[in-house]
């Protein structure tokens, strides 16, 4: 199994403290989990860019099951449901702002529930919320459950796992799992093609100072960058 | 009267004001960041009738007496190498006129296992003694009388092992329990919060030590069972005020474990003892000293309703910061400790540990142990400072800065109580946040030079001499190892595996846990073993590290 | 927003036993100020899962950190380490309470450099800075 954990980078210094690997200390050594910590390095969304990457070159090396760990949730951080086969939505019943949370789409991206610390006051609380939530959204054929898990005690986890498999389970025999896969190529595609004309643009521009200065003269964004990407490579 | 006295003030006011001040862009608020004026005057005292030592709420004192009645006990902590030439020194110290016995142990036995264990290799001896069995032990004490000393034991995650091999030495000795005197440091809360040697899980960690306060109260009655410590807090880099907040905190969730066991609150409150850091920063920590008595004081007979005045009085130790002290011109060391040490003495400390000015390159030497102790007993016997009991207080300065170190303890205690106690606050990372932020804070103001640290970043020197230092024996090693394996083929196999046996049934049960440590160390079993016996119960904890 | 010079990714561990965790967590905020990506690994750590950690991270540079005086076994263990694993390309740094002699002895056995207490963030910066020069120019 490999674990790819995200941590944002601070926008003013490139710098970063990725802490994941203290919270996986037990399977240190352990030569069947791989685990590699990546810094945001200013992408939105949630993920590092190279995750994408970083995931296919994973599976070349035979490592069956992926952990995507992101940066966090709010509304811009919701790339993982597009890179992931399986979003899981972890909660705690005293992080107050769970409501806000599930308007800010969270509930659309997820395909499991994790209710965690289910042992503490206000547990109940979530679920309910969670169950209006689900209940009041336009009915698909696939309904995410919610698990209650304690990770102290590593209650639950063998419940999340099993809720995991029965989410690829469906994907594979509703043929979305095909539908997710097209779909991922072409978004990335698109996103690696961005890319290539973003570096085209920047050198044609370093490359050709009487380019620049035309821009800055008309200021048009536009025509320049029409103009840039119609000459020959 | 009063009217010149306003004008005199306003008079002072404007000279001030109009006189140039120092332009060395230095900070003039406390280390801990308290900002001071440059005045106090009645203004700031506080409205409250006179307090006198001795009588509640002790801001100025636990004893009516002062250091008249005793002086304050040196205990100067140390340990290295072997349990033969710790008791070497001991015995060193104790003929040079040192009055307690304090025992450092090496990381080895700090964290529960022998010196043979390959997570051993290298730690063998280096910052304390190596302690593996009651044969260790037995070397430790060898010649010194356990009735007529007092021991404080720096131990924490093992603390029950340990006390229990002192008790079985003792028996040896034909002293009693009941008549060993004593410290042990057993705070496991603060490991979590700050040293970071815990093993077991917080609530089997909490058990233990409940089982340990409960068993001496009965068995050991005049052992300081526990003390509850904020030198490691702030050692990891806290103020004064954290330090402070912190440390009665974990008192007070110690107190909760108590009750909840079932004891009675002055059964057990007069034996917990505290144990503060003395930094640099003069009046701030004899204000933190002189707080701490009073929200104590408070807490116990108010919230806590105890009845005996013996359970409101806050006793501690104090030690010399560590971390105030500088690799850079070593010997400066030896006044940071002077100083220092005169405020954990005009803060009332009941007993005090100098450092020796090595100890920011090594263990110390015999010249610099010897050094550290005779700082102390040159501020007891020269200087005049024992003769007036808490010659600072009624100072508008002093009352003001303990009434702000209080004010400041209060407000963490609301947002501790907010986060539902100390336990889960630890786990949320609170404490370890607070601290981290503190020191970050403070190496900046280093850094930048708004605070200055003489000989690191102003006043330096070139070429630095030399100094002697402490060299531990690289073989110690292998022989200390060799040991503890002689140990396990030497004895009773069967009555020592019986015991262990006991130990770990009587671990996933609700018995006291002590009487049943206290065999399994009367057959010879090593710390490791019986340290595993309760893992195999009780399982280790990581913690969720905040940077 | 994506920078173009790919920040020095730094493991920062605590070797050996001792927990005394201020110095490294200091450092490590004062290297993440100065633009580096550190990866912090925690307490306790053994020399095999230093580098470990170091590998699977693609680091180029370990930053180890001790208090208890193993110093001179844990430090070169990490060395040597690193050269079964065939990856003695990677800089290995550390600090701590150590003595000048050991300092001497342990840069002859392959620890790039070693800062003791009193020793201002910006000189850590500074030699990082001074070792790879690439990352020096501000993103």
């Amino acid at each position: 199994m490999a674990v790819l954990a995200t941590d944002p980078n601070s926008p003013f210094t490139g710098g970063a403290i990725l802490g994941d690997r203290i919270r996986m200390q037990r399977h240190a050594l352990d030569e069947k989990v791989f685990i590699r910590s990546m810094g945001a390095r200013g992408h939105l969304g949630g993920l590092s860019l190279a995750a994408r990457e970083a995931i296919r070159l994973l599976g070349a090396f035979g490592f069956d099951q992926v952990i995507l760990e992101t940066v966090g949730v709010g509304q811009s951080e919701l790339e993982v449901a597009a890179v992931a086969d399986t979003t899981v939505v972890v909660l705690t019943p005293n992080l107050g702002d769970s409501v806000q949370m599930i308007k800010a789409g969270i509930l659309e991206i997820a395909d499991v529930f994790a209710v965690n610390k289910a042992d503490i006051d206000g547990y109940a609380r979530v679920v309910t919320e969670l169950r209006t939530m689900i209940n009041m959204a336009p009915k698909t054929n696939w309904r995410p459950p919610i698990v209650p898990t304690i990770a102290t005690r590593g209650d639950g986890i063998d419940k999340l796992w099993e809720a995991v498999l029965g989410h690829r389970e469906h994907l594979e025999s509703s043929g979305r799992a095909r539908e997710l896969l097209e779909r991922r190529l072409r978004d990335e595609t698109a996103e690696v093609a961005a890319e290539i004309a973003r570096e085209r643009t920047r050198r044609a521009l370093e490359g050709d100072p009487e380019l620049a200065e035309r821009l800055l003269a008309d200021g048009t964004p536009y025509r320049t960058a029409e103009e840039i990407l119609d000459r020959k490579r | 009267m009063k009217v010149r006295a306003r004008e005199a003030e306003e008079l002072w006011k404007e000279e001030f004001e109009k006189s140039p001040s120092r332009e060395d862009g230095l900070e003039t608020s406390t280390i801990s960041g308290i900002p001071l004026k440059p005045l106090y005057t009645t203004g700031d005292r506080p409205t409250r009738e006179q307090e006198f030592p001795g009588q509640y709420p002790y801001t100025r004192g636990i004893h009516a007496s002062g250091y008249r009645g005793r002086l304050w006990t040196m205990r100067q902590f140390s340990g290295y190498a072997t349990a033969a030439e710790t008791n070497r020194r001991y015995k060193y110290l104790l003929a040079n006129g040192q009055t307690g016995l304090s025992v450092a142990f090496d990381m080895p036995t700090l964290m529960g296992q022998d010196s043979d264990a390959p997570t051993s290799r290298g730690e063998v001896g280096h910052c304390g003694v190596a302690i593996d069995s009651l044969a260790d032990m037995e070397t430790l004490f060898e010649g010194i009388p356990l009735g007529e000393i007092t021991t404080s034991m720096t131990i924490n995650s093992p603390a029950a092992i340990l006390l229990c091999m002192y008790i079985a030495v003792a028996e040896k000795q034909g002293v009693p329990a009941s008549r060993l005197g004593g410290t042990l440091q057993n705070d496991i809360l603060k490991e979590f919060i700050a040293q970071k040697e815990f093993i077991f899980p917080p609530a089997p960690s909490m058990r233990l030590v409940v089982d340990s306060i409960e068993y001496c109260a009965r068995e050991v009655p005049r052992w300081n069972t526990i003390s509850i410590s904020g030198y490691h807090i702030r050692e990891a880099g806290s103020t004064a005020a954290q330090e402070l907040a912190f440390t009665l905190a974990d008192g007070m969730a110690y107190v909760d474990a108590c009750l909840e066991r079932g004891m009675h609150i002055d059964d057990f409150a007069s034996r917990l003892s505290f144990f503060f850091d003395a930094h640099i920063d003069f009046f701030e920590e004899i204000a933190k000293f002189r707080a701490a008595r009073r929200i104590w004081a408070r807490w116990m007979r108010e919230r806590y309703g105890a009845q005996q005045e013996r359970s409101w009085k806050l006793r501690f130790h104090t030690q010399t910061a560590g971390v105030s002290l500088t690799a850079q011109q070593p010997e400066l060391n030896i006044a940071r400790t002077a100083v220092e040490a005169l405020a954990a003495v005009l803060g009332g400390t009941q007993s005090l540990h100098t450092n020796a000015m090595d100890e920011v390159l090594a263990l110390p030497t015999d010249r610099a142990a010897r050094i550290a102790l005779r700082t102390q007993q040159l501020l007891a016997y020269e200087t005049g400072v024992a003769n007036t009991i808490d010659p600072l207080g009624g100072s508008y300065f002093m009352e003001s800065l303990t009434d702000e170190m209080e004010r400041q303890a209060e407000a963490y205690f609301k947002r501790i109580d907010e986060m539902g106690g100390v336990i889960p606050a630890i786990e949320a990372g609170f404490f370890q946040k607070e601290i981290a932020d503190s020191a970050f804070r403070y190496q900046k103001e280093l850094e930048q030079r708004r605070r200055v640290m003489v000989g690191v970043n102003d006043f330096t020197v070139d070429e630095e001499e030399p100094i002697e230092i402490l060299r531990i024996d690289p073989k110690l090693e292998a022989e200390q190892a060799e040991r503890v394996r002689e140990i396990r083929r030497k004895r009773d196999q069967a009555r020592c595996k019986n015991a262990l046996n006991r130990l770990r049934k009587a671990a996933a049960g609700t018995d006291n846990l002590m009487p049943y440590i206290l065999d399994a160390v009367r057959e010879y079993a090593t710390e490791g073993e019986i340290m595993q016996a309760m893992i195999e119960v009780f399982g280790t904890y990581t913690e969720t590290a905040v940077v | 927003m994506a920078t173009a010079t790919k920040p020095v990714r730094i493991v920062v561990a605590k070797v050996g036993l001792d927990g005394h965790d201020r110095g490294v967590k200091v450092v490590a905020r004062a290297l993440r100020d100065a633009g580096y990506e550190v990866i912090y690994t925690g307490l306790r750590q053994t020399p095999e899962m230093v580098v470990d950690a170091a590998l699977q991270e693609d680091a180029q540079v370990i930053g180890l950190s001790i208090h208890s005086g193993a110093h001179m076994t844990l430090f070169p263990a990490v060395v040597d380490e690193l050269k079964r694993r065939k990856a003695t390309d990677i800089v290995v740094f550390g600090g701590g309470i150590i003595p000048d002699d050991d300092i001497t002895a342990l840069k002859k056995r392959g620890v790039a450099e070693i800062f003791t207490p009193g020793t201002p963030l910006q000189s850590i910066v500074d030699w990082l800075r001074n070792r790879f020069p690439e990352q020096a120019k501000k993103p």
